[in-house]
């Protein structure tokens, strides 16, 4: 007789539990109950930024940008400052340029570098500048760029984001043993709390800034009320669990996989999760054939998120060597299965941390100097016209309240 | 100012000159050279008559005007292709290029469809799908770009004769500066150094030198088997069907816009219309059945009267090993053979040809992009057998011992991992990669009989009445859309006439 899911147990304290109990109430409507193994809430900084595809992946689950922005220290970010000995790279979020002639955009870059373009492959994206002059706008489409967009995320505080998500969730107190908990579904969901340090310093900025250190990398988050700073290293404890979901019992963020991950994608990947999850979800018991089909991508997009980690901390991974030598051979990512990780990321992060490709794609060339020289001015000609006219980050948060706060008078 | 690239291709027909046409299209005429070596007494095996929608792409990619293309090729428009008696003897169904069905409130349709269908109330799930309608009624029309519109769900290829389309090709090759040279290759020549191919030696005393080469020489393999031994991967214990017995007849009217592939014995029977005739042909295995056996079938199974003798191809299922050694590519058949069942020759020729342009090789040591390309066309060439895989054996058939075979022989992991999961819950694997998506899988899992255990729950809240109502109305639009459209003799008459810019 098989047996309906009609209750989900999530176990854990933190914001990766919090946020599977929220995904999974708005989009199972099931009955879910959270066991936490501590009163006060475990909460780590490295769900401080939401990255643009994490931001739709929580519009999808009802909860949207502008409850987001509303939350205390809520700050628009247009992407990551890459600060190393070496050299400050800009790596905002979005693409950059235009894939002219069907090659990727990184080529014709490439092209002009060589023939002594000064500027940084991100300076094709309007956020750029913006980052560098402290403005702000959202991306729109109706601008003269077009399809060539920006895109934007946000900075929220941790604690904000919890309380947020725990609204309407009922929370007990977790029993010594995890198997003590009755549900169809089991959730686990327990993450490590690192402690959350908020400096008042750090004007409003609408960027992250990954600083370099001897040991990894140092994560500056601006907040509207200071900023959170954490480390950035490998672990020890970094090996993915084969089996994430086993009979009744999923492990979600750091239960299954407890190795670092970039600024941003540590949420992102949570959400990831959940997705697939409610996507492979199914009414009454736990086929065997979805568990292993909810392993195999997991596992899959695990890799491939260690692998970009790995560009940042070095370590041995052989996708990550394997690929950088590739990419620094002549630019090129082959196509990835994944959807956390793609091949424009590998791009784009590969270039913010100056690994510069030997060779461009020839393909390149069906665009002759000339030409090649030409669409490159009228772009960023035009990229410049659009970014000049973001406001001042102050000057939009300004609006943003008024915004927010009219709406909150009109409610 | 830096030496030109040199490209030599050996081999003309589809593979050669489709490698051509693209090459010149798309490389910088200012860095590369292209030749094309073939010879008029080496014929041609002109497989892959019947083409996957991506085609359009390639086609679009070398500047090929569509209506110019239907009338030299005497091409016909196709939506699909009718699988008969392969779930078992008498049962039909059609694999379409395109989607069955709507989501309905966040239940993917064929959820919706697989919950109200224990009593069989909402009927093959064909009936929802644009392009199996327009198949049955033998109606075509070009899909609108309107994402919102029914009438946007579907996607088209073509069912060409090959021995015309090279020629096609070839004349805009030549008009892009690829040079064509009549001979037959008596020797290779290596580099002592690390066995790189240097240049060629034709029968009339011709020698061409290269950067790169490129062997279409089908079966033969003269470059990539002969010479580098880049060696074989056989996949006969998987798709057992070796020989092939192919016929052309005279074309029957209404000319429909879909493929058919009958299922026998021990194997199956392509009928692809053309506008000027039917090409026709019995793959089977030639562990069950004999050549004359073989033969008996196909023509007792051909509506029109023969064009020809009848000739048998010999294949072996599988592909290189290395799909590029040294700095040679194979292209078309002499990279690997998986049978047409589902119109990939073609569409494999064109992956190998766009992935070795994405790939050239940018400094003398080419090692990563030959790995690298490998590796691709290795994960392509698999993902195909899987899906052949599962036509042979999702089966009910056990009327010979072919099929009894195929029906109950282990098949790769990878294949009986989607089965499981399809056979649940009616799940499909999810790839970002690859050739067959979603609805093709549908169409195979459903159309040969494997009904999933329960649907997955998605639609479970939905009532069954609403449920059944939407149904309806989408199977009304569907009849609606399609009443509206021309029948596929008359809107290939018109484009071959008049141009699709008239219509």
């Amino acid at each position: 007789m098989s047996r309906p899911i009609e209750t989900i147990a999530i176990l854990g304290s933190g914001i990766e539990a919090a946020l599977s109990a929220f995904v999974l109430k708005q989009r199972t409507g099931l009955s879910i109950a959270r066991f936490a193994e501590t009163e006060t809430p475990a909460l780590s900084p490295v769900h401080t930024v939401l990255t643009p595809s994490a931001l739709q992946r929580l519009e999808t689950a009802g909860l949207g940008l502008r409850d987001l922005l509303a939350l205390p220290g809520s700050l628009p970010s247009l992407g990551q400052m890459i600060v190393t000995d070496q050299q400050t790279s800009c790596n905002p979020f979005g693409s950059r340029g235009i894939d002219w002639a069907g090659i990727g955009f990184h080529h014709h870059w490439l092209r002009a570098r060589q023939g002594g373009l000064r500027l940084p492959y991100a300076a094709f994206s309007p956020a750029y500048r913006a980052m560098q002059e402290n403005r702000f706008a959202p991306p729109d489409q109706r601008n003269l760029i077009g399809p060539l967009q920006h895109e934007s995320g946000l900075h929220v505080h941790p604690e904000a984001l919890f309380e947020r998500l725990v609204e309407g969730t009922s929370v007990q107190p977790l029993a010594a043993a995890a198997n003590a908990v009755e549900a169809d579904l089991v959730i686990d969901a327990r993450e490590r709390s690192n402690e959350l340090q908020i400096s008042a310093q750090s004007g409003e900025q609408p960027f992250s800034t990954w600083r370099a250190s001897t040991t990894g990398w140092t994560i500056t988050i601006p907040l509207r009320n200071g900023a959170l700073e954490y480390p950035l290293a490998g672990g020890d404890e970094d090996q993915l669990i084969k089996q994430p979901w086993r009979g009744n019992q999923v492990s979600i963020g750091q239960a299954a996989y407890s190795g670092p991950s970039l600024p941003g994608l540590a949420t992102e990947r949570v959400l990831h999760e959940l997705d697939l999850l409610v996507e492979l979800l199914p009414d009454r018991d736990c086929h065997p054939a979805e568990t292993s089909q909810y392993n195999r991508i997991w596992t899959e997009e695990m890799n491939e998120l260690r692998a970009l980690t790995t560009l940042y901390l070095g370590g041995d991974d052989a996708r990550t060597s394997e690929r950088l030598r590739m990419f620094k051979h002549r630019g090129y990512v082959r196509p990835l299965d994944t959807d956390l990780v793609t091949a424009s990321d590998w791009v784009v992060h590969a270039l913010a941390l100056d690994h510069v490709p030997e060779h461009f794609d020839p393909l390149s060339m069906r665009l002759d100097d000339a030409r090649l020289k030409q669409e490159l001015g009228q772009l960023l000609q035009r990229i410049n016209v659009v970014s000049g006219e973001f406001p001042p980050l102050s000057v939009y948060l300004q609006a943003i309240d008024k915004a927010l706060g009219q709406s909150r008078e009109t409610a | 100012m830096r030496a030109k690239k040199r490209i030599v291709i050996v081999g003309g027909g589809t593979a050669g000159w489709m490698a051509a046409a693209a090459l010149s299209a798309m490389l910088p005429r200012q860095e590369f050279s292209i030749d094309l070596v073939e010879s008029e007494q080496i014929g041609i095996i002109g497989v892959g008559e019947a083409t996957l929608p991506h085609l359009r792409h390639l086609n679009e990619t070398i500047g090929v005007d569509e209506t110019e293309f239907l009338k030299a090729t005497s091409a016909t428009l196709k939506l699909g292709i009718e699988f008969v008696n392969w779930g078992d003897v008498g049962e039909r169904y059609i694999h379409p290029f395109g989607d069955f069905g709507r989501t309905i409130q966040g239940a993917k349709f064929h959820q919706v469809w697989r919950k109200l269908n224990p009593d069989a109330s909402a009927g093959d799930i064909g009936k929802y799908s644009l392009p199996v309608r327009m198949c049955e009624a033998g109606k075509f029309d070009f899909p609108e770009s309107d994402y919102r519109a029914i009438t946007s769900t579907y996607g088209y290829a073509y069912q060409f004769d090959a021995t015309r389309y090279a020629p096609f090709l070839r004349k805009i090759a030549e008009g892009r500066g690829v040079r064509r040279t009549e001979g037959i290759v008596n020797a290779v020549n290596q580099a002592s150094e690390n066995g790189d191919i240097v240049s060629i030696e034709l029968d009339n005393g011709a020698l061409l030198t290269g950067d790169y080469f490129i062997d279409c020489t089908g079966f033969r393999g003269v470059l990539i088997d002969q010479t580098l031994k880049a060696g074989y991967e056989n996949w006969s214990h998987w798709l057992p069907c070796d020989r092939a017995v192919a016929v052309p007849s005279a074309a029957t009217s209404p000319i429909l816009p879909y493929t058919r592939a009958t299922a026998h014995e021990a194997g199956w029977q392509w009928r692809i219309p053309l506008q000027h005739r039917m090409g026709n042909g019995h793959v089977y295995s030639s562990s069950f059945i004999d050549d004359d056996k073989a033969e008996a079938i196909l023509r007792a199974n051909i509506e029109g009267e023969l064009k020809a003798e009848p000739r048998v191809l010999r294949f072996r299922t599988g592909r290189r090993k290395q799909f590029w050694s040294r700095n040679c590519v194979s292209v078309g058949l002499a990279s690997g053979f998986l049978e047409p069942l589902e119109s990939t020759s073609i569409h494999l020729t064109q992956l190998a040809i766009t992935n070795f342009i994405e790939l050239l090789p940018v400094s003398a040591d080419m090692s990563r992009e030959r790995d690298e390309y490998n590796a691709i066309m290795a994960r392509e060439f698999e993902r195909v057998r899987d899906f052949l895989i599962l036509h042979y054996h999702v089966t009910r058939r056990h009327d010979s011992a072919f099929w009894n075979h195929v029906r109950t022989m282990e098949i790769p992991t990878t294949l009986q991992e989607k089965i499981d999961l399809f056979s649940a819950r009616g799940r499909v694997a999810r790839y970002q990669q690859g050739l067959f998506l979603e609805p093709s899988w549908l169409a195979v899992y459903l159309g040969q009989g494997l009904i999933p255990a329960q649907p997955d729950g998605s639609a479970s809240q939905l009532d069954d009445a609403e449920l059944a109502a939407r149904l309806a109305a989408l199977d009304s639009e569907i009849g609606s859309a399609v009443s509206r459209m021309p029948h596929h003799d008359n809107k290939l008459a018109a484009l071959v006439q008049a141009g699709r810019a008239a219509q």
